[in-house]
């Protein structure tokens, strides 16, 4: 049997790669040099998620670096995403992360835009923006596949990574949702998370659109919850958070129960019912977890719609794999 | 053209202070356009700095004058008699005409009056728009006639981002005020065009060392210099 | 009408030449030629101008789109302009207008100017026949449309800056060089 060439080899890569339902989680860094919070969390979301994304200054807001809380993550037991953003580094500062995150044995990287500087607490700063996020996927893959760095220069030894991408079912223009998708696949993504998902009737004709331009089968798909911590959440997100379409229907569910303990409980009840819809529609390869702030909720969300055991798939350390003898599948 | 606001009061009379005799210079070209440093609004600004100095009892010698145009040496020539009467020039001329201003009467204490804010236009009369960044390497013709490069408040080549919605910006303004999204505005375009093709395309990152990232510009035109 | 039957296939191509020379030497320098009973191929057609620093880029151009296969340009010695600098500026024109030129997809070396006193009527015949040849072997001009008639059209072109033999400034031979 000939061995497989593994894109990074990475669990999540290998768990898609079977074709078994994947799950992701999220994990925001502290804004604080306390490494602790993160190794907490990823120990918490050990088990139950094949892979957690690790952001990258979100909101704008600073926190620690991305790379660093990867690492963190690996070392307490669960593989990390790191997330990349364009706003805060030029192409040298994002190639040498990644090189760095490489080098450290992260082996899934997520390319984003980032939110606007404005949005965040260091409003005055410099937003970079030296490149998009769809160039960003290009030059990773470009690193990857053909050992180039986006300047053209040849590297030895490349940073092997399964990329990843965002994309916003709900956000307009709708019509070119689709479209901007196919472009990322074109770029070199691996797979996409979307935004939280609650209007799943919308999600559905998105899919639609999506299979019938055969994007499913280019690119992996997990599709995004957010549990809703409280009614208060729902409705802020309702009105403040653009690109968010949350259905009233959802708002009043959660509204209906008392404040504190049973709305969250309703909450997440709703996040496994969502979960287990959105794992019935083609085309989706899993689902993405953002609790951001509240990961303690995730175990109990993932066992409730019956998705663990996950695969056990001890995450990478330290050095890079051999990926030719990277066989290992899961059971 | 070249868009300028005046500065805060407060911070004019902070660069100003201690200074009792200085001249406020317009031009009479971008920024008497955009209605802020023509020489009716030097003018306007002399006076309140003498109303000021004279409330807070302070001497003040305060005139005005304008030139055609800041940036060009010939046009300073024909008010240098005005401004060798004064140790202080107050200009309000875009950033352009005032470093002309501070390298041809190098001897005179010029300070800026105005923050210089924008290559834009008037989108209707009294209401200025950014445009134009200068990025020394233009992309209109494939989006439409629509600069992605300061409408799009992230500079996006391939947008656009996830934070489009009912075709605003997830940014706002100052005062939130509500911007367009480049984008919407560039897909709605080339859809109408027929030149969907040009939003698949992935546009390569750009070269930025043409923007003033490359440093500062300069540009020659050798078939008119002269011989 | 054109003077000269448009380039056909199997009749060997003569080119269509127009000539902007300055009011001094360049004309006079023609003048001398033709009293020298010098011979200049008559495919070449003069323009009188009051001196070639007048030509501005345009004038250049647009006798290559009434369908010049070369333009050549006569003026003063460098030093002998009599307005002093009018033929430096006109030779840093034809450079540039050259450089458009190849932009453009046409031979820089359809476009020249040459430098030549008044008095120098042999020069003259020689360096326009010279120039006359270049174009033979270049072709017809790749910007020329069928049917072009480039006296008329580039005269045109260039209404407001030629002089008529009847102008009271155009000078004859005698008066034409500065000592």
């Amino acid at each position: 049997m000939s061995a497989v060439t593994w894109k990074s080899g990475s669990k999540l890569e290998q768990i898609l790669a079977a074709g078994s339902f994947a799950v992701t989680g999220e994990c925001g860094p502290p804004k604080s040099a306390d490494g602790s919070v993160i190794a907490n969390k990823a120990r918490m979301l050990a088990g139950y998620v094949d892979a957690v994304n690790i952001t990258d200054n979100q909101t704008a807001v600073v926190r620690i670096a991305s790379m660093a809380s990867a690492h963190i993550a690996q070392d307490n037991g669960v593989e990390a995403v790191m997330q990349v953003t364009c706003r805060d580094r030029n192409r040298l500062a994002i190639q040498a992360d990644i090189l760095g995150a490489a080098a450290l044995g992260i082996k899934n990287v997520l390319c984003l835009t980032g939110d606007h500087i404005s949005f965040g607490n260091h409003p005055q700063a410099k937003g970079v923006h030296d490149l998009d996020s769809i160039q960003l996927i290009r030059m990773f893959k470009d690193m990857r596949d053909e050992k180039r760095f986006q300047c053209g220069d040849e590297m030895t030894v490349e940073p092997r990574f399964l990329i990843g991408c965002a994309e916003n079912p709900f956000a307009d223009p709708f019509d070119f949702r689709v479209h901007r998708l196919k472009k990322k696949v074109l770029a070199g993504a691996d797979f996409v998370q979307t935004q939280c998902i609650f209007n799943v009737p919308k999600f559905k004709k998105w899919m639609e659109q999506v299979r019938a331009e055969g994007l499913h089968q280019e690119i992996k798909i997990l599709a995004g919850i957010t549990p809703i911590k409280g009614a208060g959440m729902a409705r802020y997100m309702k009105s403040s958070v653009p690109g968010m379409d949350v259905p009233q229907e959802i708002v009043d569910r959660v509204a209906a129960k008392e404040k504190g303990e049973p709305q969250q409980a309703e909450g997440k009840k709703l996040a496994v019912e969502m979960i287990k819809e959105l794992a019935e529609i083609e085309g989706v390869a899993g689902v993405h977890i953002m609790a951001v702030e509240w990961e303690q909720a995730v175990p109990e969300i993932v066992e409730a719609a019956g998705l663990t055991p996950r695969p056990s798939q001890p995450p990478n350390r330290g050095a890079r794999r051999d990926r030719e003898c990277d066989q290992q599948h899961t059971s | 053209m070249i868009t300028a606001e005046r500065k805060p009061f407060d911070e004019i009379l902070a660069l100003t202070a201690g200074h009792d005799k200085i001249l406020v210079a317009g031009c009479e070209t971008c920024v008497a356009v955009c209605l802020t440093g023509g020489e009716k609004e030097a003018e306007i600004l002399a006076s309140e700095l003498r109303m000021k100095a004279q409330a807070d009892g302070r001497e003040l010698t305060c005139e005005h004058t304008a030139a055609i145009r800041q940036c060009e040496w010939e046009y300073l020539d024909m008010i240098a008699d005005k401004v060798a009467e004064y140790p202080v020039i107050l200009s309000m001329a875009c950033g352009i005409g005032i470093q002309a201003m501070a390298e041809k009467f190098a001897d005179k204490l010029v300070l800026p009056a105005v923050n210089t804010n924008m290559l834009g236009m008037p989108q209707e009369h009294a209401v200025w728009l950014e445009r134009c960044g200068a990025c020394g390497d233009c992309v209109l013709g494939v989006t439409g006639g629509i600069c992605p490069i300061v409408r799009c408040s992230k500079s996006l080549l391939n947008g656009p981002c996830g934070g489009s919605h009912d075709g605003k910006c997830e940014v706002t303004g100052p005062n939130g005020e509500e911007i367009e999204c480049a984008w919407q505005l560039i897909h709605d375009k080339l859809r109408a065009q027929g030149r969907e093709d040009l939003l698949l395309a992935i546009t390569p990152p750009k070269d930025w060392s043409k923007s003033n990232s490359g440093g500062p510009r300069k540009m020659v035109r050798k078939e008119a210099k002269p011989v | 009408m054109s003077s000269f039957p448009p380039h056909s296939d199997g009749e060997p191509f003569e080119p269509q030449i127009v000539g902007l020379a300055c009011n001094h030497c360049g004309y006079a320098s023609a003048d001398s030629a033709g009293g020298l009973r010098r011979a200049y191929p008559p495919a070449i057609s003069l323009v009188r101008i009051p001196c070639t620093g007048r030509i501005e880029a345009i004038h250049l151009l647009k006798a290559f789109e009434a369908g010049a296969d070369g333009v050549v340009v006569v003026g003063c010695v460098e030093g002998d302009c009599l307005y002093s600098t009018g033929n430096l500026w006109a030779r840093q024109c034809v450079d540039h207008v050259k450089e458009m030129l190849t932009e453009t997809g046409v031979e820089p070396e359809r476009l020249e100017m040459y430098n030549i006193p008044g008095p120098n009527g042999a020069g003259f015949a020689a360096t326009v026949t010279a120039f006359a040849e270049r174009i033979k072997a270049l072709g017809p001009s790749p910007a020329k449309r069928p049917g072009a008639q480039p006296q008329e059209d580039a005269r045109a072109a260039l209404g407001n800056i030629a002089l008529s033999d009847n102008d009271p400034h155009a000078v004859t031979l005698e008066e034409g060089h500065a000592q």
